[in-house]
């Protein structure tokens, strides 16, 4: 089984974010980076899978040079290989381009599964493991809280608004992870540093053949106008149905999706 | 693994779970889920179960390493020789966990807190000190002592009460003592007692570097976490300082005439932390503090000194919650033991213990009756109802 996982660097989630002077970016010196919480769940799946099926776990990024963090955490974890494509003409790539440019990557990397986390945590963007998955002309599901591969087959659980739906594909797929999917092992500093010795392999747009004119800031189909600070966010969500049953219905459902508590 | 064969001297005699008169049960996981696995013995021979390959790793043996409070109890207990390294050995057989990346989720997180943020709380570093405004406890700057506060008296509510009464003491004592504020680190204690040791090694070796680098030498805890981390753990790695508990400075200011405790007519007992008890070993600076306040009236509590109850914070438990709360939790039976005293305030030295009975209190539904107050509070006349 030849599983490709899709990571990104983002911000810290406590992280204090302020926006830059040019008012469209984020200041980026104070922040400590991590592999976004949604691509550490795609990252212990695709162990858990290589587990019980045999094969190989390939970690796919782009970013600059601190990504190179995130892949080796994943390597640590006990990913195979990295795949970090580094090239300062792709910084500024919006959600689209970021898929083109992975999609490339991905042309040369043998896969029967991709998994991806289902968005990053600095933009919200949920793109991106779309738009790979179009460019390569493969299935996607999202949201996946559950999978089984049974004879060339995946079995996916995923969430929708209160619903679970379960969808059949034959690989390869692609698919995004949903809270509740896993819980990602944890890696002590020493084997971040042992993982030191797993190869990660650089590349640049030219190695993908892709025209810098058609990704960053050039190829950007979605521009930033403009970024502000959230409101201050009120203390209190009042629940206001017509009972105390529907009252307590709805707090379920919205403690189920924020934090997939368990409904044992 | 470290200590392995030491799971092969013990015989499961059971001694480790009961109190020094063999009447009570006096483990803290035992005494909340009831098995003999959660007990020392237990979990010797679980260990010895894993190391002969008989079982493998699960949820459920993590989570019986993991509910381990590391209270001490079975050292004091235990008649064989094992004694001395039965601690070392569960620390080394979750580290064999942390290793592999097995670990409960809840001490996955504990970790990675302190990691990436570097306080449990994930708090910013930039509020670490904010519970001295306006105490008037100065930054450490060549200062005779250092006030090391620790995670839970800079983030935790209960935790920053005691924070802030315990300096106000020094303050009014006009003692030559700092504190680091923003600059604090985590001591590490728990992350070591959950079996991180690389995660340990390098916060002491972060926090010797920076007392060095601004000439600290003498140092007082908050927490007696970090009272055994200073004194017990950090000379391993070449950080050595002079270290006290809070209580012991106390006792020798009032012996000076440097404080003078209020006089107060309440009805105390008072609660043995085990970092400072039984790992410690200080159990009568606090009881002689509590002998100089003017009209106090002080009863033990049955289970007191070597023999005293865990509040069942210890171990990261405190963080990690692995053991839970319910009737029979540690905390719950602790308060029940202290009102049986006929005790109105329940006197406590230590930043995890003041917020765990607390909240067993509350669980107990005893409010009115019974309250937790440090030892700073009890000098000041004691309660702020």
């Amino acid at each position: 089984m030849e599983i490709v996982v899709l990571v990104k660097q983002v911000p810290d989630t406590e992280a204090m974010i302020q926006i830059a002077e040019d008012g469209v970016s984020l200041k980026t010196e104070k922040i400590t980076w991590i592999m976004n919480p949604y691509d550490e769940f795609a990252v212990e799946e695709a162990l858990r899978i290589r587990a019980s099926l045999g094969g190989r776990v390939t970690v796919l990024a782009l970013g600059p040079e601190s990504t190179v963090t995130a892949i080796r955490t994943a390597l640590a974890m006990g990913a195979d290989k990295g795949i970090h494509i580094n090239d300062p003409a792709a910084e500024g790539s919006d959600s689209l381009s970021t898929g083109k440019i992975l999609a490339a990557a991905l042309k040369d990397i043998p896969y029967d599964l991709i998994i991806a986390g289902q968005r990053a945590m600095d933009d919200d963007g949920y793109q991106v493991g779309a738009a790979v998955a179009e460019y390569l002309d493969i299935p996607q599901i999202s949201m996946v809280i559950k999978q089984e591969i049974v004879g060339g087959k995946i079995i996916c659980h995923r969430t929708e608004d209160g619903a679970l739906v379960t969808v059949e594909s034959d690989l390869p797929v692609l698919f995004t992870t949903q809270r509740g999917l896993n819980e990602p092992r944890y890696v002590t500093f020493p084997n971040i540093l042992k993982a030191k010795k797993k190869p990660v392999e650089i590349k640049t747009l030219e190695d993908l053949g892709i025209d810098p004119q058609t990704v960053g800031p050039a190829g950007q189909k979605v521009t930033i106008v403009a970024l502000h600070s959230p409101p201050k966010r009120i203390g209190v969500r009042m629940l206001v149905r017509e009972t105390d049953q529907e009252n307590a219905a709805e707090l379920v459902r919205i403690l189920s999706e924020k934090v997939n508590v368990s409904r044992a | 693994m470290e200590y392995a064969d030491l799971t092969r001297l013990c015989f499961r005699c059971g001694y480790c779970k009961f109190s020094a008169d063999y009447g009570e049960f006096n483990c803290p996981s035992y005494l909340k889920f009831g098995f003999d696995t959660y007990a020392p013995g237990g979990r010797m021979w679980l260990i010895k179960a894993w190391l002969t390959r008989q079982i493998d790793i699960s949820a459920n043996y993590m989570k019986i390493l993991y509910t381990c409070a590391t209270c001490g109890n079975c050292k004091e207990q235990c008649v064989m020789d094992l004694k001395t390294n039965l601690l070392d050995l569960f620390e080394a057989a979750k580290s064999e966990l942390v290793e592999e990346g097995a670990v409960p989720p809840a001490v996955r997180d504990y970790f990675k807190a302190i990691s990436i943020n570097g306080n449990p709380y994930k708090e910013p570093q930039s509020e670490r000190g904010k519970w001295a405004e306006g105490i008037g406890i100065e930054v450490f700057d060549g200062h005779e002592y250092l006030f090391y506060v620790g995670d839970v008296g800079s983030y935790d509510e209960r935790g920053k009460k005691m924070a802030t009464s315990v300096a106000s003491v020094f303050v009014d004592a006009g003692l030559s003592i700092g504190m680091l504020g923003e600059e604090e680190i985590s001591d590490g204690n728990d992350v070591k007692a959950l079996g991180e040791k690389w995660l340990f090694q390098y916060l002491a070796e972060e926090n010797i570097k920076l007392f060095n680098a601004r000439g600290v030498k003498k140092i007082i805890t908050l927490d007696p976490h970090a009272y055994n981390a200073f004194r017990v753990e950090y000379p391993k790695f070449g950080g050595n300082f002079e270290v006290q508990h809070y209580t012991q400075l106390f006792l020798t200011l009032i012996k000076n005439k440097a404080i003078h405790p209020e006089s107060s007519d309440l009805k105390v007992t008072y609660h043995d932390p085990c970092y400072l008890g039984r790992h410690g070993g200080v159990y009568d600076a606090p009881r002689e503090i509590l002998k100089c306040v003017p009209g106090l009236h002080f009863s033990e509590m049955g289970r007191n000194g070597k023999n005293a109850l865990c509040c069942g914070g210890g171990g990261g438990n405190f963080f990690t919650d692995m053991m839970g709360g319910g009737e029979e939790s540690p905390a719950r039976i602790r308060v029940r033991e202290a009102l049986e005293t006929g005790c109105q305030g329940l006197v406590v030295a230590c930043p995890l213990c003041a917020k765990m009975l607390e909240d067993a209190v509350k669980a107990e539904g005893v409010e009115t009756r019974i309250r937790i107050q440090d030892l700073a509070e009890t000098l000041k006349g004691g309660v702020e109802r």
